[in-house]
């Protein structure tokens, strides 16, 4: 599903020939928002149900449950230098006493929470004027930050992150 | 200092580790806050107009972020910021059309 949504915000954003019209980059953001969305859902549910081909029911029913805001609030954190006192107090922490947030986790929650928000502004905002300069750069962004997720070697930190898409509300907030 | 005078400092082209791959000419901060009213930092990027946005690698898109993010850090300012890119040319488009009420 995101390779698809990135393909298309790409053909999106490159259609018009001079001046891009405003509807295909908006609708460009907005793809490339639901890229990373679907692909962090996904990922969150292989990390919770398993790859097993026979739980994907599961994991589709499951992938229902994620909420956009939970997640952009979980990314602005990992994306941070810090998780809330109450969370980061249980975690291992290395020897100079920092949390271990792998980079690939860093640069992809970072990557969240600023596509959501121009996905707001695409979406709803028509004073925002979007440039084809943007537009391409975010879709490789995304790109280039999936692709670090994908070839970075699992670790207790990713799977953390990826739990914490789903549970954030809750656990953030004891 | 405010923080936009900070950040500013923070932000000077001269200081910044940028990739080479995206050449970038001008950055510009300015206070903002995102869809959920949280405080943030709004940074325009231009970029050179020799730039083939098609071409440019995305790990230097996340580079030329990251760069940004941290320099920030280091100064202690913790607000998001969130990085447009544009050519000068697409931002004087803009301009030419409201001029024009289009």
């Amino acid at each position: 599903m995101h390779r698809d949504l990135l393909e298309q915000a790409e053909a999106l954003a490159t259609l018009d020939k001079g001046k891009p019209k405003q509807a295909n980059l908006r609708r460009a953001v907005s793809s490339t928002y639901y890229a990373l969305f679907h692909y962090l859902v996904d990922q969150s549910c292989q990390a919770i149900l398993g790859t097993q081909h026979s739980r994907r029911g599961y994991r589709h029913a499951l992938a229902r449950a994620f909420a956009h805001g939970t997640m952009k609030d979980a990314c602005g954190s990992f994306s941070g230098t810090q998780l809330p006192a109450a969370i980061a107090k249980s975690l291992p922490k290395d020897t100079k006493g920092r949390l271990g947030i792998p980079s690939e986790v860093q640069v992809i929650a970072s990557a969240f929470k600023e596509l959501q928000q121009k996905r707001h502004l695409a979406d709803y905002d028509l004073s925002e004027r979007f440039k084809r300069s943007e537009v391409l750069a975010l879709v490789e962004q995304v790109e280039a930050v999936i692709a670090q997720f994908d070839g970075a070697q699992a670790s207790d930190g990713r799977q953390f992150f990826l739990a914490c898409l789903l549970t954030w509300k809750s656990l953030a907030g004891r | 200092m405010t923080v936009i005078e900070e950040s500013r400092e923070a932000l000077d082209l001269k200081k910044l580790a940028l990739p080479p791959g995206l050449p970038v000419t001008r950055l510009e901060v300015e206070d903002y806050a995102d869809a959920d009213g949280e405080p943030a930092l709004r940074v325009l990027a231009v970029i050179a107009e020799s730039v083939v946005i098609e071409q440019v690698s995305g790990r230097d898109v996340v580079a030329m972020k990251s760069a940004i993010r941290e320099s920030l850090w280091q100064r202690g300012i913790t607000l998001f910021p969130y990085v447009f890119i544009a050519k000068q040319s697409e931002l004087d488009e803009d301009e030419d059309e409201d001029a024009d009420g289009g």
